[in-house]
């Protein structure tokens, strides 16, 4: 898997987390959970790229 | 007035809240990362910080969070957009139309750098603003022959003085939003002095960057004229319509620099050469000259179509035009402010009892203001014009998209990641660990010097010198009254450190390596631009505790 590949999945997942968090503040609170959780994914797979560098 | 959070301040914590922004340095300056990974990575460590020393539960982090996604869509419309006018330029062989042009205005190399490098930029920090200026200008120093790093360390250094009354002054308007601003003529004299000082500071870092002292020699009356009109024409203006106090001196500095540029003493070749270091022909190797770099540039621009000059500058005269027509639209009809996209959140607290007041629109992104919109249809009338001249075929419209895209996607993970880091430091109460470390341990003289530190630091952390002023405002208030300080100086001091701070925004860091098509180097472009804000940042202090001890 390419670097940009990885950074689409990080843009994605972080988009996708924050759509979820909102839901979450306007319904079930569970969402929020999830989003974040999403986001904090998105936000790992970013820096992971740098693994595919060194390698 | 929201009660005063419980976190003890003391050095442990102090520590912990700068980790994040320690780390950031590190892994941008020191080991090089990239900011698409540098700043997720910061992001993260300020999560883990929050949750496990700051007592922030996981619905005030998630809601932290999604305000700072939300602030980088507010960036990112101009990321995106600026990205692809730059490929719609290059597709249409703009660049050369302007490197051929801005010669035959004036064969002098330190003029034509000037003008694009000092004045174009802080026209556009004035009538935009939030990174535009680096996005757009840094391909057209490029064009100018300058090497892609420098372009947007020069770029960055040279747009700080527009940026706390840039956009209609909207940074001052943010401080007496949070704050009741009680001198606000010292206010805007001090930030007005201390912008002077910033713009002084522009001017010979670039000159001297561009052609050292002979360039400085040669331009002394050019850099005097623009310092005076952008210093005293801000300084003079700031105090009665704050609004204009950017716009106005940058527009007459326009009307000069053309005027100037026509004299018969910049009619001439530049005295002394320009520095090899910054040239784009170094990279070409030692054993290619300057001149022989040059011929084979203008033989291979030859073989492209390039634009007539003017047909080169409309996607740039849209540009303004767009902005300047979205600025009297907006001031006509206020009504038109109201229309507003975004998002409500609820309020946030921490077991330190640090709140965030709900909001039922969060920064809500204006269409018609917003000067992505402005880029947007700038590209779409520059492609338009380009197209009905010959000069770029439909053909040519993936790749200008692939391109964008290409570019944009690691700033937009790396502004995402700055951006949630900076609120998630915010709702947890880092920031105000940090800000009041410093306000506790310094005494009335040094704490004025330091509001110019706090509020560069503000800038670092948010990208923004309206958020800058936006988090530590309330904090200098608070800090005048225990010390008995006028707060004019300290908010004086924390709206220009906040200016002088946007040389090492990483979003605008993050814009300009976009362009210049060196993303990744945002480490690189860092250890060029630190060194000048910490350095300007500490005259600028020296100023305000001069100011203090004999106001």
């Amino acid at each position: 898997m390419s670097s940009m590949t990885l950074l689409w999945w990080s843009l994605a997942l972080a988009s996708l987390g924050f759509l979820l968090i909102w839901a979450g503040t306007v319904g079930p609170p569970v969402l929020l959970w999830i989003g974040i959780v999403i986001f904090v994914l998105a936000m790992l797979v970013a820096p992971a790229t740098r693994l595919l560098e060194i390698r | 007035m929201p009660e005063e959070p419980a976190i003890p301040i003391n050095l442990l914590n102090w520590l912990l809240a700068l980790t994040p922004l320690a780390v950031l340095l590190i892994l941008l300056v020191v080991l090089r990362w990239k900011a698409a990974q540098a700043g997720p990575a910061g992001y993260l460590v300020a999560a883990a910080i929050a949750v496990l020393f700051f007592r922030t539960p996981i619905q005030t982090l998630a809601i932290g969070t999604a305000k700072g996604f939300w602030d980088a869509v507010f960036i990112l419309y101009i990321v995106w957009t600026a990205l692809a006018l730059y490929e719609v330029a290059k597709g249409g062989n703009v660049f050369e139309a302007f490197r051929v042009g801005v010669r035959e205005f004036t064969p002098n190399r330190l003029v034509q750098f000037l003008a694009f490098g000092l004045v174009f930029v802080l026209f556009l920090q004035a009538a935009a603003g939030f990174g535009t200026p680096i996005a757009v200008v840094a391909p057209l120093l490029i064009g100018l022959g300058i090497r892609p790093l420098y372009a947007v360390s020069l770029a960055l250094i040279g747009h700080v003085w527009g940026n706390s009354f840039g956009s209609l002054a909207i940074s001052w308007l943010a401080m007496n939003l949070v704050v009741p601003v009680t001198e606000p003529t010292m206010t805007l004299v001090v930030a007005g002095v201390l912008l002077a000082l910033g713009v002084l500071g522009s001017a010979l870092t670039l000159t001297l960057a561009f052609g050292g002292r002979s360039a400085l020699r040669d331009g002394w009356p050019l850099i005097l004229a623009l310092v005076i009109i952008y210093g005293l024409g801000q300084l003079a203006i700031a105090p009665f319509v704050p609004e204009l106090a950017a716009l106005v001196p940058a527009a007459l500095a326009l009307g000069a620099i053309y005027w100037l540029g026509r004299r018969p003493r910049y009619q001439t070749q530049m005295a002394g050469d320009v520095r090899q270091e910054i040239l784009i022909e170094r990279s070409a190797g030692p054993e290619v000259s300057t001149e022989e770099a040059e011929r084979r540039r203008e033989a291979q621009a030859e073989r492209l179509a390039r634009p007539p000059l003017l047909l080169g500058f409309v996607p740039y005269i849209a540009l303004v035009g767009f902005l300047l027509m979205a600025l009297a639209l907006t001031r006509a009809y206020p009504a038109l402010e109201s229309l507003e996209l975004g998002f409500g959140f609820p309020e946030t607290t921490t077991g330190y009892g640090v709140t965030r007041e709900a909001e039922e629109v969060y920064s809500g992104l204006n269409p018609i203001s917003h000067p992505g919109t402005s880029v947007l249809l700038a590209v779409l009338l520059g492609y338009a014009a380009l197209h009905a001249g010959g000069y770029i075929r439909r053909e040519q419209v993936p790749e200008i998209l692939r391109q964008t895209a290409g570019n944009a996607l690691p700033a937009s993970v790396a502004v995402i990641g700055f951006l949630a880091m900076s609120q998630t430091m915010d709702h947890s109460g880092q920031i105000f660990v940090l800000a009041r470390g410093i306000a506790e341990v310094l005494g009335p003289a040094l704490y004025s010097g330091a509001s110019v530190f706090i509020g560069a630091l503000g800038a670092f952390v948010t990208s923004s010198n309206t958020a800058s002023n936006v988090l530590f405002s309330p904090l200098h208030v608070q800090a005048a009254q225990s010390l008995g300080i006028n707060e004019g100086i300290v908010l004086g001091g924390q709206m220009a450190g906040g200016a002088y701070g946007n040389a090492i925004a990483p979003a605008n860091m993050v814009l300009g390596t976009g362009t210049a098509q060196i993303t990744g180097q945002e480490g690189a472009v860092l250890r060029q631009t630190l060194p000048w804000t910490l350095v300007v940042s500490l005259l600028g202090a020296l100023v305000t505790i001069g100011i203090y001890l004999f106001v």
